[in-house]
């Protein structure tokens, strides 16, 4: 496998991916590359593609058209490299009268890099009992036995599809940490798609935004945040001085009118933004996050 | 150190700056190690790329630098050289704000002189 | 190669705990038959064992290889095997099935043999139903029938599976109506005596060594029962579980 990550710098490679469920675009010639041994957020909307995504990337599903490489060769349907992807999804395909213990045996059976150890660790730091049959698990544990097998499974191309569902803050909490523990002891590249960005997006290098089935954004989660402010003030005050830059939301609120500007601003217009007569103040990522992937809007960003 | 993520301040650059403030309060003695990127990842629970964007600027401007095999280290003469830049960027950061907000108030360059003397002598 | 026999074992390994109980079950059902005759003080002997098996095995594999074929086919995809892999993996472990039931039809022979020794003192009144319709085979080639019936059987059952799985409920509804129907009206239509006939045609009957030919039929059905069930399910996209 490690010949096979050198041919290509680039771990995943999707392009021109479409996907058509009878009056619903589920993706619009989607292309993205991913680089190896990073961890990346994939937000989007309810609805957005993302698990659709997902499910063509692992050849769970098929796409209408489009090519899916990963580690430089055609991922569909190849029995060679779909051992190195571990997908968990959210819906359930587990035998429902296996034990966690049964389950992970098949995958240690199946996974090369499962490391059986740190799945037992897991277990206890998350409290998972191994005997337990899949069907007596409760909403948050299924969660949690997805998360242990996701990990320990060490796969080089390791993909979570809304891993925390169910999952109280305090579990959430040791789940970023884990994942950030044994990425750097282990890198590999890591996909997540979750809805919570809020909480998770520092523990992302990068992030994809999708939205209606398009890549609307991919770029470094710290370039993300330092994009990202709101301008306020008197109307007429705002609007010159948002005036060439690119505008995200826009909203009046009694006298004070507030827009939003998602730029890479260089630091002389920084300057002068400041010397305008406005407030300047951070977006939080979680209403950036939904003016960007807000359907209404037209451009590309 | 806590990061305040809601703050208009990137995260690596709070990293690099909590780093530097240490410094200079002497919590961290220059030629002492700093904690590596993986253990400030899990520790802030950011990402490792992160925490180690803040690192190379510090790197980058001479604070600190890179022991082969071993992690990143407190440059000698880290302490002089933040306190230098400190100053340098005291004017823009206290002072000009300090001028804006007293023009807003409608309070005039005596009156301030005069407040600064009144702190000066609580201070002592 | 090595992904395929590492999901074969996993299969077998699923299917001999159920082969297990289905056996066990059976053969204390049977022995509880038996003791109803011996506490009447009626005529002791049996068959039962035989030719009982091989008629419950075949319902037993016919409903285990269409309720495994869904968990089956969502497990290990999971577990990052393609659909051909599956297939392959799937269909080696039919075989596997068919002869393990074929073999323990073979036991249950012998077992009949010492139980009529011990009640009746005569180990060859067994009649088999086979050894009617071919007369003078041999107890080997019953063996090699039942196996090639039971490859052809479960073949089938795969392709239920696929197409259950792909049309879900609406498959399932029609064929079985489809199956009451014609179950119903056959014996009544003109059409009967021909389909007796094909039949006859399809295994060899009356003709000499019909029972060694009759596996040739069953081996070329299932062999077109798999190319079907690989045409569905090699684009077949991987849907959420039933329950």
């Amino acid at each position: 496998m490690n010949n096979m990550e050198q041919m290509s710098s680039f771990i995943l490679e999707v392009s021109g991916l479409t996907k058509k469920y009878r009056d619903v675009t589920a993706l619009k010639n989607f292309s993205v590359k991913l680089e190896s041994n990073k961890i990346y957020g994939l937000l989007g909307r309810n609805g957005a593609g993302k698990t659709t995504l997902l499910d063509i990337i692992t050849s769970r599903i098929f796409a209408d058209s489009g090519e899916v490489m990963v580690m430089g060769r055609n991922a569909v349907e190849n029995q060679e490299i779909l051992p190195c992807i571990c997908y968990m999804p959210e819906k359930n395909y587990f035998i429902t009268s296996t034990k966690v213990s049964e389950i992970f045996n098949s995958a240690a059976m199946f996974f090369d890099n499962f490391d059986m150890q740190y799945a037992d660790q897991l277990c206890d730091k998350f409290n998972l009992d191994k005997r337990k049959k899949y069907k007596a698990l409760s909403r948050g544990y299924e969660s949690i036995l997805r998360i242990i097998i996701g990990l320990a499974s060490r796969a080089p191309l390791t993909i979570f599809d809304e891993p925390v569902l169910g999952l109280d803050a305090a579990v959430r909490d040791l789940f970023y940490r884990e994942l950030l523990d044994d990425y750097a002891k282990n890198p590999r590249t890591l996909i997540i798609s979750t809805h919570l960005i809020e909480e998770s997006a520092d523990v992302f290098e990068d992030v994809l935004i999708i939205r209606e089935g398009e890549l609307v954004s991919q770029m470094q989660v710290t370039d993300l945040r330092e994009m990202a402010f709101y301008i306020s003030g008197r109307p007429a005050d705002v609007e010159s001085a948002a005036a060439g830059h690119n505008v995200i939301h826009d909203e009046i609120v009694g006298n004070v009118r507030i827009s939003a500007i998602f730029e890479k601003l260089t630091e002389e217009s920084m300057r002068e933004l400041k010397s305008c007569n406005v407030d300047i103040a951070p977006i939080p990522v979680q209403k950036l996050f939904i003016y960007l992937t807000d359907s209404s809007k037209e451009e590309k960003l | 150190m806590k990061l305040d993520f809601s703050n208009e301040k990137s995260i690596y650059l709070q990293i690099a700056e909590s780093i530097e403030d240490d410094i200079v309060k002497g919590v961290i003695e220059e030629e002492t190690q700093i904690p590596s990127t993986n253990q400030m990842a899990v520790i802030y629970k950011i990402n490792p790329a992160t925490a180690g964007k803040g690192i190379n600027m510090l790197v980058d401007r001479g604070i600190l630098y890179k022991k082969r095999g071993i992690g990143m280290f407190v440059k000698a003469g880290a302490r002089e050289l933040i306190l230098k830049e400190r100053k340098n960027s005291f004017y823009d950061k206290f002072i000009v704000t300090l001028l804006e907000e007293a023009k807003n108030l409608g309070i005039g360059i005596d009156e301030i002189i005069e407040m600064i003397k009144k702190g000066g002598e609580v201070n002592e | 190669m090595k992904r395929i026999s590492t999901c074969l074992r996993f299969q077998t390994k699923n299917m001999i705990i159920s082969i297990i109980y289905f056996t066990v079950i059976y053969f204390l059902v049977s022995i509880g038959l038996l003791c109803i005759p011996l506490l009447s003080g009626g005529d002791i002997t049996t068959n039962s064992f035989s030719s009982g098996f091989i008629i419950g095995a075949v319902f037993f594999a016919f409903v285990y290889v269409i309720a495994d074929y869904r968990q089956s086919f969502n497990y290990l995809m999971i577990n990052g095997n393609t659909r051909k892999t599956i297939f392959v993996s799937s269909s080696l472990s039919n075989i596997v099935l068919s002869f393990i039931l074929t073999f323990l039809t073979f036991i249950f022979d012998i077992t009949d043999s010492l139980i009529n020794r011990m009640l009746a003192g005569d180990s060859n009144t067994t009649v088999n139903l086979l050894q009617i319709i071919y007369p003078g085979c041999s107890k080997a080639s019953v063996l090699l029938f039942c196996t090639a019936m039971l490859i052809a059987l479960t073949a089938f059952s795969m392709l239920y599976g696929a197409l259950a799985y792909k049309f879900g409920k609406y498959f399932i509804i029609l064929f079985w109506v489809g199956f009451g129907l014609v179950f119903l009206a056959l014996p009544f239509s003109a059409k009967s005596l021909d389909i007796i006939k094909l039949i006859e045609t399809v295994l060899f009957i009356g003709k000499p060594n019909g029972i060694l030919l009759a596996p040739i039929s069953f081996i070329t059905a299932a062999v077109l029962f798999g190319t079907v069930t690989y045409l569905i399910a090699k684009r077949q996209p991987q849907t959420a579980p039933v329950q």
